[in-house]
Parts: structure tokens; sequence; C-alpha cells
């Protein structure tokens, strides 16, 4: 009898952590999914800087449960989500094309590109 | 049966976090058996190193970039070599850098941290003249490192720059050249050891730099007595690696390439001769680096052995 009691106890720990996860999943038909996606900008907020400094780059985007990932030749991009670091490394003397894609819960992706200019 | 020689090279990125592409190109971390394995001799090697700077250098001076507060890197990796006669050993390695960090100094507080699963590498050793008169012995091998991904590795959706990233993304080959002298006697050995390594070009269009690794080792016996099951050897590595440029969509990356000369004390713990412990450190005597790039400092290594007859 004890046996069957703790097997139910640890049943219902199981079930309720599995309930617990189950709400951080998306809904498949939840509110929004018809959403379109639109970027509408990305932006630098200094476009021109000089070796061992930073700008900061934000991308403006809507639509259904977005993901925006960064992508960069040379230089550093430091943190994640629509707003980023970008670090002129020594190897960054020149253009540094940028790219943002921006893409949707039903795997829609647009992209767009800004220019760092190191000297 | 010949005595396995077991003497740790440690074929890591100088300082994975390196700056622009100090680092050649992730190569393949591994260590190596020196010599061939008996036949159905099976060498077990697990290893840990530990590598740390906080300074640019910029040819063979220091530099005043300041860009980053300090750069480590931590890695496991392991190696699996089998003697499938007296003169033939396979060996199959790969790693993992628990993680591969830069702290900015520029902005402060920041950091970016890599990790993951670098190359592996499979390659074939043979003895190619052996005279256990002299105890003389040349072993050459030739491998091939390949890549877990094809893929450039990223972060919360944010691709790492190269010199944070893991892997080099791509195949590549590596050609390895050993001559050890030994003295009974004395119970002083001598090893030359040559490594050349060469990436091909990834997906995204880097092709790490070639290297050059050429190493002498120096070791001499310790403790000789048969009552104590432990023996010692203490070992001194003289250790230069050349790293080519790295070439971006076929154009060479001005802030890559170096020449370093290392000295790595190393002391070798034989437990009933068929245990090994080694504990190594990197110290770095001269480095020269093309344009500004994260210089090492200093690095240490520990590694276990275990050899079986099959």
């Amino acid at each position: 009898m004890r046996r069957i009691n703790q097997i139910i106890r640890y049943a219902w720990v199981i079930c309720s952590i599995a309930l617990l996860t189950q709400c951080d999943k998306p809904d498949p038909g939840g509110e929004g999914q018809d959403e379109p996606l639109v970027f509408t900008r990305l932006t630098a907020a200094r476009d021109t800087i000089f070796t061992e400094d930073t700008t900061r780059l934000s991308a403006e985007a809507s639509g259904y449960n977005i993901t925006y990932s960064w992508w960069v030749e040379k230089g550093d991009l430091i943190g994640s989500g629509p707003e980023i670091i970008f670090v002129a490394t020594p190897c960054t003397v020149g253009n540094n094309p940028v790219t943002c894609t921006v893409t949707d819960g039903n795997q829609q992706s647009k992209s767009l590109k800004v220019t760092i200019t190191v000297f | 049966m010949r005595k396995l020689i077991f003497f740790v090279f440690l074929a890591l990125p100088s300082i994975a976090s390196a700056q622009c592409f100090s680092s050649a190109g992730n190569p393949v971390g591994g260590s190596n058996n020196m010599g061939n394995l008996d036949k159905r001799t099976l060498s077990l090697v697990a290893f840990y190193h530990n590598s740390y700077s906080d300074r640019f250098f910029e040819g063979d001076k220091p530099s005043s970039i300041s860009l980053i507060d300090k750069a480590r890197y931590n890695f496991m990796g392991a190696l699996m070599a089998y003697g499938f006669s007296d003169r033939f050993t396979l060996e199959a390695e790969a790693g993992y850098f628990i993680d591969k960090t830069k702290f900015y100094a520029i902005p402060e507080g920041y950091s970016l941290k890599g990790f993951g699963l670098t190359n592996a590498l499979v390659s074939g050793k043979y003895q190619i003249y052996y005279n256990p008169v002299k105890k003389i012995e040349f072993a050459a091998s030739a491998g091939l490192k390949f890549p877990f991904s094809l893929k450039s590795m990223e972060v919360n959706h944010v691709r790492l720059p190269f010199d944070m990233q893991p892997s080099t993304s791509t195949i590549g080959g590596v050609i390895q050249a050993y001559l050890i002298k030994q003295h009974s006697l004395t119970g002083m050995r001598y090893f030359l050891f040559s490594r050349f390594e060469a990436n091909g070009t990834n997906r995204d269009g880097y092709r790490f730099g070639n290297s050059l690794v050429n190493s002498v080792f120096v070791s001499k016996h310790l403790i000789r007595t048969s009552m104590w099951p432990i023996s010692g050897t203490v070992i001194l590595q003289v250790r230069n690696e050349i790293r080519g440029q790295t070439f971006i969509r076929e154009i060479p990356e001005p802030a890559s390439g170096s020449f370093k000369l290392f000295l790595s004390p190393q002391i070798n713990l034989a437990i009933r001769e068929k245990f090994n412990v080694s504990f190594m450190v990197d110290l770095p005597v001269y480095q020269y680096y093309r344009n500004a790039q994260i210089a090492d400092k200093i690095s240490f290594s520990i590694v276990l052995n275990k050899a079986l007859e099959l």
C-alpha cells in the first residue's frame, strides 16, 4: 500500500511538470498566427566608427512569434533579439555589412542589411 | 614488448579566444603517443586544457589595444589509438570546448561565449624505421580532420565570430612526423616532432591559415626503483608554431598569421607502467603577430593515458 502511494505521488509530480511545460509551448492555432511578417527597418545608432568602438543595432519588425538572427563577416556581435552591439575589432577596418534576418512562427523570413564603416 | 612511449603534444589553438584569427582556425586538439604502439595495444588518452590571455600584440611587442579585458578557453578531448601491427597504428581524436570566452573592456562588462565540438581527426601512423639496438625510431602519419557540423555555430541566433567558433566547419588534412632516440643507460630520450595542418574553405568562405608546429622534447627518468609503483619523468619541450594567414573569400586577412616559440615543462607519472598522468605548462618565449591580435599568455594541461594489451 505504501509503495502504491509512493507511485501515485511520483506520477502526480511528473504530470504537474508535464502540464507546466505544456504551458510554454506555442498554440499551433494560436492568436496572431495570421499576422503578416513585416520587417520595417534595421538601423545603427552610428554607422561610422573607429576600431575599438561599438555601435548599437536595432531591428524593427512585427509578426507572429518572431526570432531575430544576426550575421557579420568580421567583428563581434554581442547580445541577441531585436537589439545587439557591434564591436569594431582591429580586423574590421572598412565596410562591414551586418545582416539581420527575422523569421516568424510560420517559417516566413525577411532580411535587411546595414553597413558599419570602421576607420 | 616495447615500452609504450607516452609524451604529450597538444595541438591546440594558441588562445581560443584570439582576436582576428590569431588562433590557427581551431585546429584539432589532441595529444600524441610518440612512436608506434605494439600490435594489439590500445591507448586511451583524455585531457583537459586551459588557456588564458589578457593582452594584444602587434608584431613582437605588446599593443596599446585594450578592447578585451581577458580571454580564456577550457577544452577537453580524447584520443584513441590502436596498434594494428607493430608498424601501423590507427588514431582517432576529438575534443570539446567547454567554453571559449572573451570578456570585453569595450563595451565594459560584456562577454561573448562560444562552445562545442571541435574537428575530429582520424589518422594512420606508420613506423618507417626502427633500430632496436640503437633505439632509434622514425614514424610518419597522415590523417583527415573533419567537422561535426558544416554550419557555423550560432548562439541565440547570433553567429559567433570566427575566432570563437569551436571548429573550422570544413575538412582538412594533417601530416605528422616523429623521430625518437632513447638512451637506456642514462634514462634520457629525445624526440623531434612536426605537424602540418591544412584547412579547406568552409561554407561561409573562410579558410583558416595552415599551421606548422615543430617540437623538440628532452626527457629524463626521475624515479627508477622497482619497489615503487610510480615512476616519474620530467620533460622539457621547446615548440615553434607558425600560423599562416586566414583567407576570407580568397582574400588574405591582414590581422592573421603568427610565429611563436614556447617552452613547455612537463611531468609525467607512470603508475605501474600502465597508467600515465601528465601535467604541462605552456610558456610563450617569443611571439610575433601580423597586425594586432590577442597574444598567448599562459596555459596548462592535464593528460591521462591508459594502455591496454588486447
